[in-house]
């Protein structure tokens, strides 16, 4: 069966789907949208070859740090090309339509690009970066030791270019919204109960001290930046002083949604998509104060939840 | 005495423990055993408060047992992406004052400056062990503590439990491998769809492999031999 890989995916993306709720429209919502705005360049620009660029660091990507390899080269008929029908159907909605455009032999491009990187096969072994991390990052705070190793090249390059540029108008609070993003990532796996009850905290108490220790690290972090700013561009005041409000309320709704959906022992991959949305809603004015309900609403969901297992 | 009186579970319908009462005696390693299926995960998870019975009590001298009271060491570890085994140490607070790092890494020899994830399954048991050891707990659940370890780490683990009794804890011990508990415990639980059907004492241990694998063997010989 050369459509394995695909049947095993539809069956994911179906059952993400039946997680995700009604929550689903407004991803396909975006998905649409991004694919009309992929034409668009493709049509309008003369130097749509990016968007090709862009989708073929994105399977790179995939394949350099997908960890079902073992499984699909060893158990499945004509691994390659079905790796690459994988990576196929998902950069279509963003480069089929090329070919009715100037900018045409986009789409040839990809095919040759993706069609290489199923060969692509990368084994390593990785490497703790930052080993006395502890020194700045308590281990109580797993999430965001873990979190950092994991992303912390983006981390870093983020974090920089918006110090360096923060006295530019809006690009160093696009930037700081990323690293929201990314931080709100940390929060995507669940510990193992014993964890959660170390400290022997109620359930309000745990999750009042993961956030206030989130807010403390974002406040460190984005004070600088964001001060600058207010102070060089006084146009954008009012976004700039509602910036950090908005990026702890994303991160608290984040930290409430791992534990309202907590399942010990688990990765919650789901939870990142409905974590998208919202920090996309976030970035439009008229949708500013629905992280901050969301944060709230779900703080009194996770807390319920973290009843069964904690000291209440 | 830890006492359970009337403990019962229920997942979709099924019931899983049936109305258990039993008593174990404190500062003593308890066994429990059965085959697949039997119970024993639940029971543990239930001891650990990990899954709220749909009935039933756990009382430790007339108070109900405390989620403060118990260190488990569950049957599959979950751990962390990219943190080192010394950080997931520090993540929990060493109440057993006793807990020497360095006299046990003597044993362990586990890289603890390396990401788990590079660890094998025995090093990750071994890892997990270390963390409930520094828990001052008056009760040790081990849920198959024996999995997964090399021949020198089972004796080690055998050296541990024995330890963990003479310092008056209550050990609750399971193992798909009988052979390490006829070493270590004190009292072994025949645990059969849902229920406590018998406790052997040590004088009884040899009687174990009989009641639980005679019916099984005579008939798995039967059907086995016709299917190869």
């Amino acid at each position: 069966m050369t459509k394995t890989l695909l049947y095993i995916r539809l069956k994911q993306i179906k059952r993400e789907a039946d997680g995700l709720g009604l929550y689903v429209i407004i991803f396909i919502a975006i998905a649409a949208v991004l694919s009309l705005v992929t034409y668009a360049q493709y049509k309008n620009n003369q130097q749509a070859w990016y968007i090709i660029a862009l989708l073929s660091i994105i399977c790179l990507a995939i394949q350099y740090h997908r960890k079902d390899t073992q499984f699909i080269y060893k158990q499945l008929d004509k691994p390659h090309f079905q790796v690459f029908l994988e990576y196929l159907i998902l950069t279509l909605p963003f480069s089929i339509t090329s070919l009715i455009t100037q900018n045409w032999f986009c789409f040839p491009v990809l095919l040759m690009v993706l069609i290489s990187i199923p060969f692509l096969k990368f084994k390593f072994k990785h490497r703790a970066a930052f080993k006395n991390l502890t020194a700045l990052i308590p281990a109580s705070n797993y999430e965001w030791i873990s979190g950092f190793r994991k992303q912390y090249i983006l981390f870093i390059c983020l974090y920089l270019f918006a110090v360096a540029f923060c006295w530019v108008r809006i690009l160093p609070l696009a930037l700081l919204w990323f690293l929201t993003i990314i931080i709100s990532s940390f929060h995507l796996e669940n510990e193992p109960v014993h964890i959660l009850r170390e400290g022997n905290k109620t359930a309000r108490n745990f999750l009042s001290a993961k956030i206030k220790i989130n807010i403390k690290y974002i406040l460190i972090l984005y004070s600088l930046p964001v001060i600058i700013n207010a102070i060089v561009v006084r146009e954008f005041l009012m976004i700039t002083l509602l910036f950090i409000p908005v990026q702890i309320a994303l991160v608290c709704f984040a930290i409430s949604l791992k534990y309202c959906t907590y399942k010990p022992n688990t990765n919650i991959p789901g939870n990142n998509v409905a974590f998208s949305i919202i920090a996309m809603l976030s970035a439009m004015p008229y949708f500013l104060p629905i992280p901050v309900i969301l944060a709230i609403v779900y703080f009194y969901k996770a807390e319920k939840k973290l009843k069964t297992y904690l000291h209440d | 005495m830890i006492n359970v009186k009337d403990l019962s579970i229920n997942f979709n319908s099924h019931e899983v423990l049936k109305n258990i009462t039993i008593d174990f005696e404190e500062g003593l390693v308890h066994g429990i055993v059965g085959l697949n299926g039997a119970g024993k995960t639940t029971f543990f998870n239930v001891l650990a408060k990990m899954l709220k019975p749909d009935s039933g009590e756990i009382i430790q001298n007339e108070t109900a047992l405390e989620i403060k009271d118990t260190a488990y060491l569950e049957s599959s570890n979950f751990f962390f992406s990219r943190i080192t085994g010394n950080e997931y140490l520090k993540i929990f607070r060493q109440t057993n004052t006793e807990f020497n790092l360095a006299a046990l890494q003597e044993y362990f020899k586990l890289p603890l400056d390396e990401l788990i994830e590079n660890y094998s399954t025995g090093m990750k048991k071994k890892l997990a062990l270390l963390a409930v050891l520094k828990q001052d707990k008056p009760v040790f659940i081990l849920d198959e503590p024996f999995n997964g370890l090399d021949l020198e780490t089972n004796k080690i683990l055998e050296i541990i439990i024995v330890s963990l009794r003479q310092k008056q804890k209550t050990v609750f011990v399971s193992s798909h491998i009988i052979d390490p508990l006829l070493t270590v415990c004190d009292k072994i639980h025949l645990l059969e769809n849902g229920c406590f059907v018998k406790t052997y004492l040590k004088t009884d241990f040899s009687k174990i492999e009989e009641d639980l694998f005679g019916k099984l063997k005579s008939e798995a010989t039967h059907v086995i031999s016709k299917a190869i």
